[in-house]
């Protein structure tokens, strides 16, 4: 009897064992990936952690998909790398691009729905729809999506 | 290896300990409460509402949750959102008790046992809901409880096989049917905790497997599971009482309903994200935990559950399933407030915490007492060196979690139901979140000559237009023609979409993560007829010429010199716009801000389309500002200033004085003022 306990004893231990190394080695690659892509910056995790899902409606509300969106191809699109006096920085596909924003430029949601400008921070991800400056690195927006992480 | 027992002599100390543990949280929880209705939460002012009803509430309805509201709501002190505030605090610090108790339990130290009680009742997200009405701090409460009894049944039989047989067959079966009970009603303040059965299985077959062959005792633990499940009943019964669409679609009042309630509730949100995405989920779960516990209780935690794996391998099972499962489920839920799933399995984490602080300081006497180091000495030096952490700890989260000067719905909407004339009629949001504005119709009765079509319920809704109402007001903006402003924004048939929303009343800027999302707090009159927005013969009372920023101010009304705490200023202020940049207009009583909104309230690029206004005309805002009631008593600069929209929290925005104010004490936020409100019914 003892010796069964103790058998049982050191399978318990054992299989504790590969469940603790298992969780820190999927911790571990986790940082590691993160790192990889965001570098060691802890801000974008914070949004990344409380922001809104944006592809998400609000509980069992059957919301109309992008039917008041502005028609055509968005001009630019990426995420919100950080927020200045002048405008927006947005790391896009082209690179880093400014986006400047005016008392008519309108943001919304990617339902349509209007938003506080408040609501546009570090890390999320946007669609722009306006007119570039002619050197193309300024970007005067008429409108801002706030639209889901990309797919990869 | 067991834990220590306290010399007989002194086991008074601990429950005495437990007491003050309960009692440090509660006066500190009592501290940073929330007066009133919050933004903190997006349910909060639903459960306050719903609790002082014994309503419903959104799914999954939470009974225990509501009924122990309602007796936290006959608790003299403040109004009735106070009221089930204060139960979150009550709970919250009952849940650091019942923590401090369960460690104790398994070290039998009392060092680490209140060091980690402590660290994790002042830990951010924890502490952030025990200033508010929301079900995680009396959860916390419930699944501390649940697991303190399953651990005390646990103990007793240990005991019995240690003595080599039952020897209190009636304490064992009491404590087994005790815990049975409070899990299945612990499903009344989170429906999460299902997940638990598992991890409670495996621990009491660990413990005794014989249990699986009493059929007494499982029948009797079932059947008082079951009978903390009839709580449930309450939903079908309170099923008519739904004024949330969406929720109402699913009313729990047939059997399918009743499951897309419950345990269907949300399927969107649930195993919401691809598998590809799990490094990203579990980042940010960890980085939730940092936020909680830092580096030190993260490492602390990680040892700790070695450390028990290896000398409490049955327990470590229990605390180890209940926590994993947890993780697993909330790290692929998908909501904006992510934070505070997470509390179940933050307590549990602690739990870790505190054993491994506890097996470290047992290395540590055993190493310096063979240095002859006095055991005495160590433990006064350890136990400073954990009190300054959790000073620190408490002081780096109060002012974060410190609502207590959060009146900005209460103040509003005293001012709202002073301005709307009788008969009116006001929109806002509808549903969970409509609850800010229910709350004084529901609990107070206030100003029952105005129509509230959102507060009806789905079979008392008296209008279908309201093109024919004499006057329309709104908390929301209007939905232009084709445009959805979701499920709980008025249904675009009560209201022409080529109105004005004409802001009349402009609340204080709430403070919550949530509220940016929600909107500014602003009382719209809903017209026809468009508002003198730009003039070309601005005429103010005081004209001034100053540049703030990308506007010039010209001019600025202001009526009144006497203002009362929680009332309101009426303002008009002329703008000349000089660059053509978006720009934030912000109102500020000695340089806090009241207020921040666009220029003209989103009405100017409508204006400027429809009439075509000369370029140097002048934009004209005329509104009330509510004075927040915790503003200083005396002489107060009244200013107004021009931000960039997308200015950092905390930025230098310069201001110009526009007057000085007397604020005098109004004491409105009282019962009487409801009373009296009532009366203008």
């Amino acid at each position: 009897m003892t010796s069964s306990r103790g058998i049982l004893r050191k399978v318990l231990i054992g299989a504790g064992a590969v469940l603790l190394i298992s969780m820190t080695a999927l911790a571990a690659f986790s940082l590691g990936v993160y790192v990889g892509h965001e570098g060691l910056l802890v801000g974008n995790v914070e949004n990344f952690g409380s922001r809104p899902a944006p592809d998400q409606p609000p509980p069992q509300a059957p919301l109309r998909d992008g039917q008041d969106l502005p028609p055509g191809r968005p001009t630019l699109t990426g995420k919100v790398g950080g927020i200045t006096d002048e405008g927006l920085f947005v790391r896009a596909p082209q690179g880093l691009r400014l986006v400047e924003v005016n008392q008519e430029t309108v943001v919304q949601d990617h339902q349509g729905r209007p938003l506080e400008i408040t609501t546009l921070r570090q890390g999320v991800h946007i669609a722009v729809f306006g007119q570039f400056s002619a050197d193309g690195r300024r970007l005067m927006a008429d409108t801002i999506v706030l639209v889901p992480s990309p797919q990869p | 290896m067991k834990a220590r027992e306290a010399p007989n002599g002194r086991r008074w100390i601990d429950p005495l300990l437990g007491l003050l543990v309960f009692m440090c949280c509660l006066v500190v929880y009592s501290l940073t409460l929330t007066p009133s209705l919050s933004f903190k939460s997006p349910d909060g002012n639903e459960l306050a509402t719903v609790a002082h009803q014994l309503g419903l509430a959104h799914s999954t309805g939470y009974p225990l949750y509501t009924w122990l509201g309602r007796l936290f709501c006959f608790v003299p002190i403040g109004d009735a959102a106070h009221r089930v505030n204060f139960m979150s605090a009550v709970l919250g610090a009952g849940a650091v008790g019942l923590l401090y108790s369960i460690l104790l339990l398994l070290t039998g130290r009392r060092l680490p046992s209140t060091f980690a009680a402590l660290f994790f009742a002042f830990s951010l997200t924890f502490w952030s809901q025990t200033g508010i009405a929301e079900v995680y701090a009396p959860n916390a409460f419930m699944v501390a409880l649940t697991l303190l009894l399953l651990l005390l049944w646990a103990r007793r039989e240990e005991a019995d096989e240690a003595r080599g047989g039952p020897r209190w067959v009636t304490s064992s079966l009491a404590l087994f049917l005790a815990f049975s009970l409070v899990f299945g009603l612990s499903l009344g303040t989170h429906m999460s905790n299902l997940g638990f059965i598992p991890a409670f299985v495996v621990f009491i077959l660990l413990v005794n497997w014989r249990v699986a062959l009493q059929p007494f005792k499982l029948l009797g633990g079932g059947a008082l599971f079951l009978l903390g499940c009839a709580q449930f009943l309450w939903l079908p019964y309170k099923a008519a009482t739904l004024v949330d669409a969406p929720m109402a679609r699913n009313a729990p009042n047939t059997l399918r309903g009743f499951y897309n309630y419950t345990l269907g509730a949300f399927p969107q949100m649930k195993f919401a994200f691809p598998l590809w995405a799990l490094p990203d989920r579990v980042v940010v779960y960890l980085h939730l935990l940092w936020q909680n516990f830092g580096v030190l209780g993260v490492l602390l935690g990680l040892f700790g559950m070695w450390e028990m794996l290896l000398r409490r391998t049955r327990h470590f099972y229990l605390l180890v399933t209940m926590y994993a499962v947890h993780l697993v489920f909330f790290t692929q839920y998908r909501v904006f407030d992510l934070d505070v799933f997470f509390i179940s399995a933050h307590l549990l984490f602690a739990i870790f915490v505190g054993y491994g602080l506890f097996r470290l300081l047992e290395y540590l006497y055993s190493a310096l007492g063979s240095l002859r180091v006095p055991r005495l000495a160590v433990c006064v030096v350890a136990a400073l060196v954990l009190v300054l952490l959790v000073v620190y700890q408490g002081q780096g989260n109060w002012r974060v979690n410190d609502y207590s000067g959060d009146v900005a719905i209460n103040d509003f909407y005293h001012g709202v139901f002073e301005l709307l004339p009788e008969g009116s009629t006001v929109l806002g949001r509808g549903g969970v979140f409509g609850y800010d504005m229910f709350y004084f119709r529901y609990v107070y009765g206030i100003r029952p000559d105005v129509l509230m079509p959102m507060a009806e319920t789905a079979d008392r809704v008296r209008v279908g237009s309201l093109a024919d109402a004499s006057a329309v007001y709104s908390t929301v903006p209007v939905a232009q023609e084709g445009q959805s402003m979701g499920p709980w924004s008025p249904p675009p048939q009560l209201l022409q979409s080529d109105s004005w929303a004409i802001p009349v009343l402009v609340g204080q800027s709430a403070q919550s993560s949530f509220a940016p999302s929600r909107g500014g707090l602003v009382l719209y009159e809903i017209s026809d007829i468009a508002p003198r927005l730009v003039v070309s013969d601005a005429q103010p009372a005081h004209e001034m010429t100053m540049r703030l920023d990308g506007l010039e101010l010209v001019g600025f009304d202001l009526d009144q010199h006497q203002v009362e705490r929680g009332g309101r200023v009426h303002l008009t202020l002329y703008w000349r716009v000089v660059e053509r940049a978006a720009a934030l207009v912000v109102t500020a009583i000695d340089g806090e801000h009241l207020e921040r909104h666009g220029l003209g309230f989103g009405n100017l690029k409508r204006y400027v389309e429809e009439f075509q206004p000369e370029r140097d005309a002048v934009v004209v805002e005329d509104y009330w500002v509510v004075v927040p009631s915790t503003t200083d008593l005396g002489q107060v600069a009244l200013q107004v200033g021009v931000m960039p929209p997308l200015a950092v929290e905390g930025s230098e925005v310069r201001l110009a004085d526009l007057g000085m104010l007397e604020v005098v004490d109004g004491g409105y936020f009282s019962l009487p003022l409801y009373r009296r409100t009532v009366k203008w019914g």
